[in-house]
């Protein structure tokens, strides 16, 4: 008998944890249907880049792409209420959230355009590099030159800091770090460290003003398509490498984060009063975001974050 | 010991792979161009494997729709522009002044006015033609047709070496973001003066050989002195642009932007050669090769995406594992294979083909991203002045009005020297590596 | 009107969609230009940047791709080989060159279709950084795609036989 194969691709290198976590699930698919149902993985953006996974998933070509929410978020603004600035502390409570109510109701908005999702991982809290100077407080921010992804709320919030938000390919990133056409940019300490961005960046701070979740979504239309059967055993698979991935993102982050400082960044860490002025200064982008997200989610967002 | 590819007893992987090759080469020696032989091919296995056919237009779209990639037209525009202006003139002048009296002089002239045309346009056609209408005639009076049309040929191989260089651009975006475009044209700086300088000791000994008559005007400081302040402004291109590409100031891209608008104000207020109402044409002309390198791109991304699912570059590195484990001997592989490409295929159609899958390999193997990427980019190089299917060749040939033949009757030492400083190159790394690491890539 | 009349205004119809096709990618591909020198000058000038330049960068860096590349149909522009066509007499070789012709106004007639479908179906869907659709990425390829048909259409229709540029340039 041929057994099916499903086309899974990522835009993260085939080391991070969560492409580690894809490789245990592939393996434990493949033992749960014993080889009726297989997954082909094509991490490191083998199949084209983030913004190609999104539409490929959408239009069926590929089964389904483990990504950053904020490649949905145009097809699904929604998505914007859980990428508030400084909304989670912690990944602890952004799981909280996200497998609560919330999670519940961004599923039902990304079913209905025709994605469905079947895990949320942690790409982490996102903190801020540059080559000028250490950010302690959020008017050191003023008028660096920091890259962005191209996404509203990211540039609102940092223009709302003072910073000087610059978007430009992700392509061209290091060159541009390298050569300081831009000063600095933000992303979670295993991507800092991964694409080895300490090498021409010399500060680092824990501003952890957005938090990154990695979701799994595949085509509805295919998924429903499978027998009852497989349906289960691909849930329950990627199930166990969420839960896997979870664990390991922890870890991966505290490495990278010694590793970066091993590798010469000067690390900053902001006192609980310094953090304050960054989230009053930023406390207008919940009004925008809601807007585009809708005030309901956005208010049960920040309900359940401060819930305990 | 791992049984080779041909033995897989995946029999789909071959199947996808092999159909896809048999029908490009089929449609293309049909005489299909070569872009639309890809996208036709692609479009059959997708027809076969059942797979929804709006996946070529997604990834055509998605493939082009790169920031890095707009430097390809930035470039193009910029050496138009500079041609136009009367670029090529000026340097022919200027390079005279310097080496006009020694040995083989006015094709030493043709040589260094080369490398300058080199230092401010990306692509070795447009370099050759230039150089071609402009100096064969002076050229055939004293050395006969044959040898002036190798030497402009051997001068316009300079073009994609030096930087900026189209050749770069589009080889570290098909690599992926492992290969900066700003180191890789770092890399290309002292392999192209240890290749303008070993074709100028070359064409002395040939002249030397040959007692062709000394032809330039005396050399004196005087007039060297004029002809420097006369082209300063054209010398001063590389360094802005170039310069300003390394020091941080722009992007690659942004450089290519900045040299239009360089090329465009020496043009219209120094040499006052170009007119405004060139701007439409050149804008015309940079758009449809543009898109001509753009239809390559779009539908071979297509056919390396129906390879990739079909884990033909997986397969790919098992095989060649098990051919070799030896680094060097992988090199020497890929050369002899682009040697052979080379010969047959437009350089632009084999990076878009070659590159998605040797590099990985060659990353794969531990071999620098940097001296891996330079040798590939001058061994495809070299290919535009091997026959039967040669870039260079083929513009001078009709620029020149003269046979291959003729011309590969005196090209071939300098195909020869190419070839060896190829090997030498691979065999010691910081001749490539060394200006773009001390620059900190 | 007799055939050869209508084949005629075919072409001068044709004639005209060129020239006009060329003036909007004369302008985009000036735009583009425009748009990165201003990015620069802006950064180095204000220390400030426009949200939109990345993308609208790219967007008109794939209007000018798919908008030019009917252009270079009819000039033999893209690149191709040469050693077959090259053997032949001119009877078959212009029979040969209809058929692959044919081929390709076929190839290019579905990738329009398809890239139609998907427009409408991204119609809805917003650009990251301006107010406009992400179909507009889409709206040269089926453009561009359908003019190649009609060129390939035009060049089966003749049988002008042209041999493949060999070369980028
Ligand atoms: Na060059
Ligand atoms: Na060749």
């Amino acid at each position: 008998a041929s057994a099916e194969t499903l086309r899974i691709a990522g835009n993260f290198a085939a080391a991070h944890s969560s492409s580690k976590a894809m490789e245990g699930f592939a393996a434990d698919l493949k033992q749960r249907t014993n080889g009726a149902l297989e997954a082909d993985l094509f991490p490191g953006m083998q199949l084209g880049s983030a913004r190609e996974n999104v539409d490929a998933v959408r239009a069926g070509t590929i089964f389904g792409t483990w990504i950053g929410p904020g490649f949905l978020s145009r097809l699904v603004p929604e998505i914007e209420a859980v990428s508030l600035p400084f909304v989670f502390n912690d990944s602890a409570t952004a799981f909280r959230v996200i497998d609560g109510p919330v999670g519940d109701k961004l599923n039902e908005k990304m079913a209905d355009k025709g994605f469905l999702v079947l895990g949320w991982m942690e790409l982490g809290l996102r903190n801020v590099t540059n080559s000028k100077r250490p950010i302690s407080s959020a008017d050191d921010l003023k008028g660096l030159k920091l890259r962005m992804q191209p996404n509203e709320t990211h540039l609102a919030t940092f223009r709302a800091l003072g910073a000087s938000p610059i978007s430009m390919d992700v392509k061209e990133l290091y060159s541009a770090l390298q050569q300081g056409v831009v000063d600095g940019q933000e992303n979670p300490y295993s991507i800092i460290a991964a694409n080895r961005y300490f090498e021409v960046q010399k500060y680092l701070s824990n501003t952890g003003h957005f938090f990154d979740f990695i979701v799994v979504v595949v085509n509805k239309k295919q998924f429903d398509a499978l027998s009852p059967a497989n349906k289960a055993a691909l849930t329950a698979a990627v199930k166990g490498a969420v839960t896997a991935q979870r664990a390991a993102s922890a870890g991966e982050q505290a490495a990278a984060l010694k590793e970066l400082q091993a590798k010469g960044m000067e690390y900053t860490v902001l006192t609980p009063e310094a953090l304050a002025v960054f989230r009053e200064r930023t406390s207008g982008i919940v009004d925008e975001v809601k807007k585009r997200a809708g005030p309901e989610l956005v208010d049960l967002v920040l309900k359940e974050a401060k819930a305990q | 010991m791992p049984r080779p590819l041909w033995w897989s007893n995946e029999p789909k992987v071959r199947a996808v792979s092999l159909a896809i090759f048999a029908a490009f080469i089929g449609l293309a020696v049909l005489g299909m161009p070569l872009a639309f032989a890809l996208g036709a091919a692609a479009l059959g296995v997708l027809m076969a494997g059942n797979i929804d056919l709006n996946m070529l237009p997604q990834r055509m779209m998605h493939s082009v729709n790169a920031f890095p990639l707009m430097a390809i037209p930035f470039f193009m525009i910029a050496g138009e522009l500079m041609i136009r202006g009367g670029l090529a003139e000026r340097l022919i002048e200027l390079a005279n002044a310097f080496v006009g009296r020694i040995a083989g002089g006015l094709a030493q002239v043709t040589i260094l006015a080369g490398a300058g045309m080199a230092a401010v346009s990306g692509a070795a056609v447009a370099d050759a033609s230039a150089l071609a209408s402009v100096l064969t005639r002076q050229l055939a009076r004293v050395y006969g047709i044959g040898f002036s049309a190798a030497v402009i040929s051997a001068a316009a191989l300079l073009g994609p070496i030096i930087p900026p260089s189209n050749a770069m651009i589009v080889y570290a975006y098909m690599a992926g973001s492992g290969v900066s475009v700003a180191a890789l044209f770092m890399a290309g700086v002292v392999p192209g003066l240890i290749l303008t300088a070993g074709m100028m000791l070359l064409t002395r000994w040939i002249a030397q050989k040959r007692n062709y008559p000394l032809a330039g005007e005396p050399v004196t400081l005087k007039r060297m002195a004029r002809e420097l302040v006369r082209s300063w402004s054209i010398l001063l291109m590389p360094v802005v642009v170039i310069g300003g590409i390394v020091a941080g100031a722009f992007t690659a891209t942004e450089g290519g932007a900045i040299a239009v608008v360089y090329a465009l104000l020496i043009g219209l207020f120094v040499t006052r050669r170009l007119k405004l109402s060139d701007i439409p044409a050149c804008l015309l002309h940079a758009a449809i090769i543009t898109a001509v390198v753009g239809a390559l791109i779009a539908f071979a991304s297509a056919v390396t995406f129906l390879l990739t699912i079909d884990l033909l570059p997986i397969k790919l590195t098992r095989l060649m594992r098990d051919i070799t484990s030896d680094p060097l001997m992988f090199n020497l592989l890929v050369a002899l294979i682009l040697f052979v490409v080379g010969m047959f295929l437009e350089s632009n159609a084999a990076y878009i083909m070659l590159v998605p899958l040797f590099h990985p390999l060659a990353v794969s193997y531990g071999l620098d991203p940097l001296h891996f990427s330079f040798l590939f980019v001058f061994n495809l190089v070299l290919g535009s002045l091997t026959p039967p299917v040669g870039i260079i060749l083929f513009v001078v040939c009709g620029v020149a009005r003269v046979s291959m033949g003729e011309i590969m009757r005196h090209l071939w030492p300098y195909i020869a020297f190419g070839y060896a400083l190829l090997f030498a190159l691979m065999l010691f790394p910081p001749l490539v590596t060394a200006l773009p690491r001390a620059l900190g890539y | 009107m007799s055939p050869d009349r209508a084949t005629a205004a075919a072409g001068r119809a044709l004639a005209a969609l060129d020239r006009a096709v060329q003036v909007l990618v004369i302008a985009v591909t000036g735009a583009m230009v425009v748009v990165v020198v201003a990015q620069v000058a802006l950064r180095y000038g204000l220390g400030q940047s426009f949200d939109w330049a990345d993308e609208i960068s790219r967007l008109l860096f794939v209007w000018v791709v798919f908008l030019a590349l009917p252009l270079g149909i009819p000039k033999a522009a893209h690149v191709g080989v040469s050693l077959l066509t090259d053997r032949l007499s001119d009877r078959p070789r212009r029979l040969l060159f209809r058929l692959t012709s044919l081929m390709c106004a076929a190839l290019l007639a579905v990738v329009a279709y398809q890239g139609a479908l998907l427009a409408i179906d991204q119609w809805e869907e917003p650009l990251s950084t301006l107010d406009a659709s992400v179909a507009l990425f889409l709206v040269p390829l089926v453009f561009g795609c359908a003019h190649g048909v009609l060129h390939f259409l035009a060049l089966a229709g003749s049988g002008a036989y042209a041999a493949p540029a060999l070369v980028v340039e």
